[in-house]
């Protein structure tokens, strides 16, 4: 018995130490951030938020060619460096068929109201989830047309909801629609410098109400309604912007892409910067080096309208392209900001070993000779600042939108819908005004006209605000999807716009294709446009195959 | 000093009171009865020693009570008691390794190992670590154990082993078994000194290791460090092994006219500008040429400009002289030497053990070479203060110390990439731009370790029956790196114009670097153990306790740019711009940090029964907890049990025991969970990065936190289930033993991201999906013939294989990929071409099966290229759909995995001679190398080695490798093994990696005690030993079999660190 007393403590340790263990291994790695317990404050919101910034893509990262401007190589703008197809087979798999930021944007807003801040943090940041997963829809349709629409975040356990076939398109854009207007009703005005606020959220509303308005007007074949809706939608938040005095346009075209600086430009109202250490672009490095670039097309350069507001075939003051100084003699000054008004770069006609597709080189986005001697010219080492959401395409936004309204006839449109926009534009450019005639259609300089390449089924009016957004926004990654909710894919065919395959007139000098006329024929390749094909990219194959097979059948886009 | 002083101490303890002495005499003999001279005859607590005389007869001064010690040279040391009578007649019998009568270490326990009913081996310490060369255990137990396959990939100072039991146990994690060095887990067992090692146990079965819980899912590796030992001498040993290495295979460089003529071939073939760096090759191998006939020998190290190189009317700079790279950069021999000295003894009440060793390794490299330098102390007291209590105390303290250049490029990928024309010499004393440059100019860069450990012990003998043991450990062991960059000024060629003199290193290596490493671990394990005979036939023991283990580790790590001064790397010491650190990576300095907790506990139990010896039963089971899982799936409970028979225990074999002295049957089932993952899938993670988007005040990229990864509802361990039959036999007295074991290992439900459409926004969770069985048997053999009084002799012989096999696994398209797995599918196959042959001419190419899918860039297939079979007779060669449907003409062209791994030691005394040859091998094995060692020209017009000047010429069509072609890293078929054109992966070219070692020959002379015994020296051996002294393989490319890892830049076989050929000596001295 005594010795049984004695071990009394060894056994009652052995009993504590065992109820103790099953606490004992309820460890995690402090350095480690989980959900839920992640979502503490506002700093913690902000923090999960910011990656949705890696969405704006600018002029790229780094040495990447993937840039916003520029770099796109399938529209009819450029005729890029190596000729571009249509994909011709249907893929396995596909970058753009991304939903990772759509289900992050779905965690924070099921967070936020655990989140210790005040009501209006609260409705700011759900404003800005809403603002990404508008942002990431938008961008998802545009490519696929309809995709799986989720409103809430999935677990494994959500079968259905995984495997649910395509949303249609028009519940998807209303979706969006609905998203954005959430987000311009509860942003901040201001939240800090240069991030998602209330006006960039109205950016972006008009120009996914002009997306989308146009592409449901122009697409009878997909029978959408509430076009009218969309444009509004565009009309309302461009003209909030437009209002607003903190808003002007810059003075000169080019600063919008050549500074280096863009926080006090008052036409931003949001940029990309980049700083030299830090985050770099390859923009200037590419159109600075020997790389051939994509110069700009014959149908583009031709599109700029002479000083007296007219198309260069009425214009008296049109010299002719015997040479790059007549081309630009007389013309809207965005062309000379645009590209090499002295000099054309094809193969035989170097210099500084410069060398375009075309003859027309972009220079654009290039700072001035000085101040080239001084910025950094290599690849991922451009430091100018891209534009992301700017006054100009806002007004051009409103534009387009209200003569399509009118069109619509749910809105009538009037000279100072072009005054507080596009004539603006052309003010700076030093091209005559716009005056509208009424019955959509136009005169300049006091002349009523008609371009002779306008295409019939396009009225006046619509035809030189597209020619006015064409030229302001040359090379800033709007064409493509510009002409695809015009429904104009016939742009892209050489058979329907040979022009847009074509480059500078120029002497025949043995390294370069020419045509009967003289112009550079950069590649022999044809492109044609499969329509409905080509108007949506092909869903990956990998991707359809992960679903049943009873719904696989209906997943994929018209023509692939 | 410290040492001197406790040494003095334990001393000062040996001396306790006496009893009554007087003389005893007597006569030791052998087995045969014929006496044995020269038997060490000790009384044990006493500095009391004598030898036997050629009688084999002794008189020694003793006490009743005394314990008289009996040790001889390959017998079985014997002690016995003094009791009433004068006189001893002792017999002793040969040494032997598998006794019955041993006793073996299991988890929380021993067992005699005739008891043993689940996979247990032990390992023969002497001959295992004895005499070798070896500062790592892990590299003497190579081959020793059936089932243990311990495999370095490289032959680097630091190399570390993989170590497996009864190979790969699931596709996540290590598959590593849980080594535990007196109770408390130690995966590195570089940690510890082979010296210091008293026993080895391996437990293979899920029986054996299942009181382990989930971290023993893959085996249990015991090691139980020396302590002293009761009423023991004190004996005091010290020994040295000093011991010189050198390469076991490298590959030879070409002479460069030979070699410049085929890259020049291969240039014009593939249309590229026939030069490199700049040398046009037909220009530069004329310039070779000249150079051979006027200037070969006349110029040392500095190279004579206009002799040796030039700058030649292109502008480029040119190189002559042909160097032997191997000479310039290698040293022939490296040198190491290590030193142990141990203290051991033990009195009634306390014993004690006592020892340090140091070994110092150098590295190949002959300037800037790295070096290891280690220190080990082990110190253990036990004390039973009363008749009812131990208590022991142990500290084990392990000092590693490595030097090493600093990194400036990856120097073996380098060294094997350019022929020996570039330029080894200097030039107005000063490197050209190559590895010479930059290893003579690295500043040494440091890492050094400090492992302590402090082991607490107590055990309580409540009676005879029940004892209590606890113990606990802590565990601290601190890492602190140190790295400087700074410039290296050398003369660079690689641009077009004049050579410049400038600073040639990365601008990223312009800096200083700390980065320090903390672990804290302690273990507790708390155990009673039950022992009694019920009706005298039933023995019962029960074993019941708890184990717990938590550690913590916290990694910090600062990088500042700017050195002021490159001999002086400190962070406080540099220019970078001073607006604080960054975490991860930045241009002006960076920081990295990380902070894990683990906990795992478990409760245990087992319960052994035999009936008379004969019949054995045993259970356990333990119900174990991992931080690694969900709240809900943390504890599981993972049961198993064995049973043995012991049929020549029945009366009816009583007739056959001269010659089958044992024979069991036993065999085993259980389960075992594995939670070694990888990593932790069960948590809704955040990571953080950084976002291409620049903070609002514009100083640094913006920090993100990511959104949470996707979680399944439950994540369970992974099961690990293990059948085991064994037997083990002993013939003839003991002297021959067999032991077999026969198994079938499933693991169940191992963790798997799921397919989910990417529109769920996130990868799949992981879950419980893939099953994969391996089944295998071990043999092994040993033997002791003690063939007269002088000559003995022993062997042994291991042999094990295994394979295993997916049962299941969500691939549902069958997909072969490299990274897939398939219902079906060997673990470790390899995919690719049957090799048909090369295409005798153009016409041979168009007449068969069309390759030309499988072509890229330039290349198109011709005369003295590869043709592959068309395996599926479909006119055309592909990997089809790179599926188990269609997949074209691939086949299963071999595996990585080891198949018959076997070894085989032999020895035997001789007088006092001692000799151990150990081989060790692996029957099959293959790799599909990569890279020009192993290719030709697999990378640009880099480099063709003397080996690879066996190419197809229209004259030479026999030839080993194809006609030559630059860049064939990439083929055309996604998912399979690196290699493009002539070299997609393909039998001709598969690197065969089986072997057979002569792994280590030890011979020694113990010196006659009678010489030594008047200097109180009880044992002076002299040994030779030699490690990988031969080897029998054909890899198919000079490289070692063993030598697997690829180079870290490139990831190219055969680029790293060569194995070794060690030749070493010392000595044994035991006072």
């Amino acid at each position: 018995m005594k010795t049984i007393k004695k071990y009394i403590p060894v056994l009652a340790l052995l009993l504590v130490s065992g109820i103790s263990c099953k606490k004992y291994v309820d460890v995690t790695n402090p350095d480690t951030l989980v959900d839920p317990q992640y979502w503490k404050n506002e700093n913690s919101v902000r923090t999960y938020a910011w990656e949705f910034y890696n969405l704006f893509t600018g002029y790229g990262n780094g040495s990447s060619t993937s840039g916003d401007f520029y770099f796109p190589t399938l529209h009819d703008d450029q005729t890029a460096a190596t000729f571009t197809q249509f994909p011709q087979t249907t893929a396995a798999s596909n970058g753009d068929w991304f939903f990772g930021y759509v289900r992050k944007a779905n965690i924070m807003l099921e967070r936020i109201d655990q989140v210790d801040m005040p009501d209006e943090a609260k409705n700011h940041w759900k404003g800005i989830a809403h603002f990404f997963r508008a942002l990431q829809y938008y961008r998802l349709v545009q490519a696929f047309g309809g995709v799986p629409f989720f409103s809430h975040s999935l677990e494994l356990s959500d079968s259905t909801q995984i495997y649910k076939p395509r949303d249609s398109r028009q519940l998807v854009m209303d979706s969006v629609l609905s998203d954005i207007n959430f987000a311009v009703a509860n942003l901040r005005a201001k939240d800090l410098a240069n991030t998602v606020n209330k006006d960039v959220a109205n950016a972006l509303k008009s120009r996914i109400g002009l997306y989308e308005g146009t592409y449901r007007k122009y697409h009878t074949e997909l029978a959408l309604p509430n076009a009218d809706k969309f444009l509004q939608a565009a009309m309302d938040a461009a003209l909030a912007l437009i209002s607003n005095p903190a808003y002007t346009l810059a003075t000169n075209y080019q600063t919008s892409y050549n500074s280096d600086d863009l926080s006090t430009d008052k036409e931003m109202i949001l940029y990309k910067r980049y700083e030299t250490g830090l985050l770099s672009h390859s923009l200037i490095a590419y159109n600075y080096s020997s790389t051939a670039m994509s110069g700009l097309s014959k149908n583009a350069v031709e599109s700029y309208l002479a000083t007296d507001g007219l198309p260069i075939s009425l214009s008296p003051l049109y010299q002719g392209d015997a040479d790059i100084s007549k081309v630009v003699a007389n013309r809207d000054q965005r062309l000379k900001l645009t590209i090499d008004t002295t000099y054309l770069y094809y193969k035989g006609h170097i210099k500084n070993s410069l060398v375009t597709s075309t003859g027309y080189r972009p220079t654009k986005f290039l700072p001035d000779t000085n101040k080239l001697k001084t910025i950094p010219t290599g690849i991922g080492t451009g430091i100018t600042d891209a534009p992301l959401f700017w006054l100009a395409e806002v007004y051009l936004n409103y534009a387009e939108a209200a003569a399509e309204l009118d069109q619509l006839g749910k809105y009538t449109f009037v000279q100072a819908d072009l005054d507080k926009t596009i004539n603006k534009l052309r003010a700076r450019a030093g091209v005559a005004k716009m005056i509208y005639a009424g019955g959509q259609n136009v005169t300049a300089n006091g002349v009523p006209y008609v371009d002779p390449k306008k295409d019939a089924d396009v009225t006046s009016l619509v035809w030189e605000i597209r020619r006015e957004r064409r030229v302001e926004l040359m090379m800033d990654g709007f064409r493509f999807q510009d002409v695809m909710r015009w429904k104009k894919g016939s742009y892209l065919a050489n058979s329907t716009n040979p022009d847009a395959f074509l480059g500078a007139k120029v002497p025949a000098n043995g390294s370069v294709t020419i045509d009967a006329n003289g112009y550079i024929v950069p590649y022999a390749n044809q492109r044609s446009f499969i329509d409905p094909k080509y108007y949506l990219s092909a869903i990956p194959t990998n991707q359809i195959l992960l679903y049943p097979a009873s719904i696989q059948g209906s997943m994929q886009n018209p023509g692939w | 000093m410290v040492f001197a002083l406790l040494f003095s101490g334990f001393l000062a303890a040996g001396f306790a009171g006496r009893a009554q002495q007087r003389s005893i005499s007597g006569v030791v003999a052998g087995e045969d009865s014929v006496p044995l001279s020269g038997v060490t005859v000790t009384v044990k607590g006493t500095k009391k020693s004598t030898l036997t005389n050629a009688d084999g007869r002794f008189t020694i001064t003793a006490a009743t009570g005394d314990i008289i010690h009996l040790s001889y040279v390959g017998f079985t040391a014997q002690d016995v008691a003094v009791g009433t009578s004068d006189l001893i007649s002792v017999r002793l019998s040969h040494g032997q390794t598998g006794s019955m009568e041993d006793v073996v270490i299991v988890g929380y326990g021993t067992q005699k190992k005739a008891n043993l009913t689940g996979a247990v081996s032990t390992v023969d310490i002497t001959k295992t670590f004895g005499s070798k060369p070896l500062t790592d255990p892990a590299k003497a137990l190579q081959g020793v154990v059936p089932g243990l396959t311990i495999q370095y990939g490289n032959g680097g100072l630091t190399a570390g082993a993989s170590i497996n039991i009864r190979g790969v146990g699931s596709v996540n994690g290590s598959s590593r078994p849980l080594i535990l060095v007196d109770n408390v887990e130690t995966q590195d067992l570089t940690l510890v000194n082979p010296n210091d090692i008293e026993s080895v146990s391996v437990l293979k079965d899920a029986a054996s290791t299942s009181i382990y819980g989930a971290r023993a899912a893959f085996g249990v590796v015991l090691i139980k460090t020396k302590s002293g030992k009761k009423n023991q001498k004190m004996t005091v040993s010290y020994n040295n092994n000093f011991a010189w290495s050198t390469p076991t295979s490298l590959p030879d460089f070409a002479d460069p006219v030979d070699e410049l003529a085929g890259l020049n071939e291969a240039a014009v073939r593939a249309v590229l500008t026939p030069e490199t760096f700049g040398m046009n090759l037909v220009k530069l191998r004329d310039g070779i040429i000249n150079w051979k006939k006027n200037y070969a020998g006349k110029n040392g190290l500095e190279m004579v400009k206009g002799e040796d190189w030039n700058v030649e009317s292109d502008g480029r700079t040119y190189f002559y002289k042909v160097w032997d790279p191997k000479k310039e950069m290698l040293n022939k021999y490296t040198f190491s030497q290590q030193h142990n000295i141990s203290v051991q003894g033990g009195t009634d009440k306390l014993t004690y053990y006592l020892s340090g060793g140091y070994s110092h390794d150098e590295g190949i490299f002959k300037m800037n070479p790295d070096a290891v330098s280690k220190y080990n102390i082990v110190a253990g007291i036990n004390a039973s203060p009363t008749s009812w209590l131990d208590l022991s105390v142990k500290t084990m303290y392990r000092n590693y110390n490595y030097d090493y250049p600093y990194n400036y490029q990856d120097y073996w990928y380098y060294f094997w990439r350019w022929g020996s024309y570039f330029p080894y010499g200097t030039y107005q004393g000063k490197y050209f731009r190559t590895n010479s440059a930059y290893l003579d100019g690295a500043s040494k860069a440091n890492a050094n370790d400090n492992y302590q450990r402090i082991d607490l012990g107590a055990t309580v003998k409540i009676n005879p029956h029940l004892n209590i043991r606890a113990d606990y450990s802590i565990v601290r062991d601190n890492v602190l790196r140190h790295e400087t960059g700074g410039p290296i000024v050398a003369w660079d060629y690689w641009t077009a114009g004049a050579l410049n003199l400038v600073d040639v290193s990365a601008a990223s290596a312009n800096q200083t670097t700390y980065a320090s490493g903390r672990l804290k671990t302690n273990t507790f394990n708390t155990y009673a153990t039950y022992n009694n005979t019920f009706a005298s036939n039933h023995n019962v023991k029960l074993t019941v306790g708890i184990n717990a283990e938590d550690d913590e580790t916290i990694n910090f790590g600062a990088t500042k740019a700017g050195l002021l001064d490159q001999t002086q790397g400190e962070l406080s010491l540099t220019s970078g711009a001073g607006n604080g650190l960054v975490y991860g990576s930045g241009i002006n300095g960076f920081f990295t940090n990380g902070h894990g907790k683990r906990a795992f506990a478990g409760f245990f139990g087992r319960i052994n029964y035999d009936y008379k010896g004969k019949y054995l039963l045993e259970f356990n089971e333990r119900y174990d907890g991992s931080s690694y899982f969900p709240l809900n799936d943390r504890w599981a409970l993972f049961p198993s049990a064995s049973a043995g028979y012991r049929i020549s225990e029945e009366s009816f074999m009583e007739k056959i025991k001269p010659v089958i002295s044992e024979l069991k049957l036993r065999g085993s089932y259980g389960e075992l969970g594995n939670q070694d993952l990888g990593s932790i899938y069960f948590l809704r993670n955040m990571t953080g990065g950084t976002v291409n988007w620049l903070t609002p005040t514009g100083t640094a990229l913006t920090p993100y936190i990511s959104q949470p990864q996707a979680v399944a509802n439950s994540l369970q361990w992974e099961r690990i289930n293990t059948l085991d039959f064994g037997a083990d036999i002993r013939f003839l007295k003991n002297r021959l033993g067999l032991s077999f074991d026969w198994y079938e290992r499933n693991t169940k439900g191992m963790v798997q991201a799921t397919s989910v459409p990417a529109t769920f926004g996130i990868a799949g969770p992981r879950v419980n999906a893939g099953n994969f069985r391996a089944r295998g048997y071990e043999l092994a053999i040993d033997g002791n013939f003690p063939v007269s009084k002088d000559l003995n002799l022993y062997g042994t012989l291991a042999f094990t294989d295994y394979k295993t096999v997916f049962t299941k696994w969500d691939n549902p398209s069958f997909s072969i990929s490299t990274a897939q797995n398939y219902v079906g599918k060997t673990l470790g196959e390899i995919w690719g071409f049957q090799t048909a042959g090369f295409f005798a001419s153009a016409d041979d190419v168009t007449k068969s099966p069309t390759q030309t899918n499988l072509k890229s860039g330039n290349f198109s297939y011709g005369a003295g290229d590869i043709k592959y079979a068309d395996l599926n007779g479909d006119g055309k060669i592909d990997g089809g759909k790179v599926t188990l449907q269609d997949h074209g003409d691939l086949k299963v062209i071999g595996n990585t995995q080891p198949r018959y791994q076997y070894s085989a030691r032999l020895g035997g005394t001789w007088k006092n001679f001692d000799l151990d040859v150990f081989i060790q091998g692996v029957g099959k094995r293959d790799l599909w190398g990569v890279g020009n060692t192993i290719l030709p020209m697999y990378q640009s017009l880099d480099i063709l080695y003397a080996n690879q000047l066996d190419y197809w010429k229209p004259d030479h069509t026999d030839a080993k490798y194809p006609a030559l072609y630059p860049n064939n890293q990439s083929g055309t078929i996604a998912g399979i093994s690196s290699g493009g054109n002539n070299f997609y992966p393909q039998t001709k070219y598969l690197l065969h990696l089986a072997y057979c070692r002569l792994k280590n020959v030890t011979i020694g002379y113990t010196i006659s005690n009678r010489l030594l015994s008047r200097y109180n020296i009880q044992k002076f051996r002299i040994f030779l030993s030699g490690q990988n002294l031969a080897t029998i393989s054909n890899v198919g490319a000079p490289i070692d079999p063993e030598l697997v890892d690829a180079s870290s830049t490139g990831g190219f076989t055969g680029r790293n660190w060569p194995f070794n050929r060690t030749y070493s000596f010392g000595v044994q001295l035991n006072f």
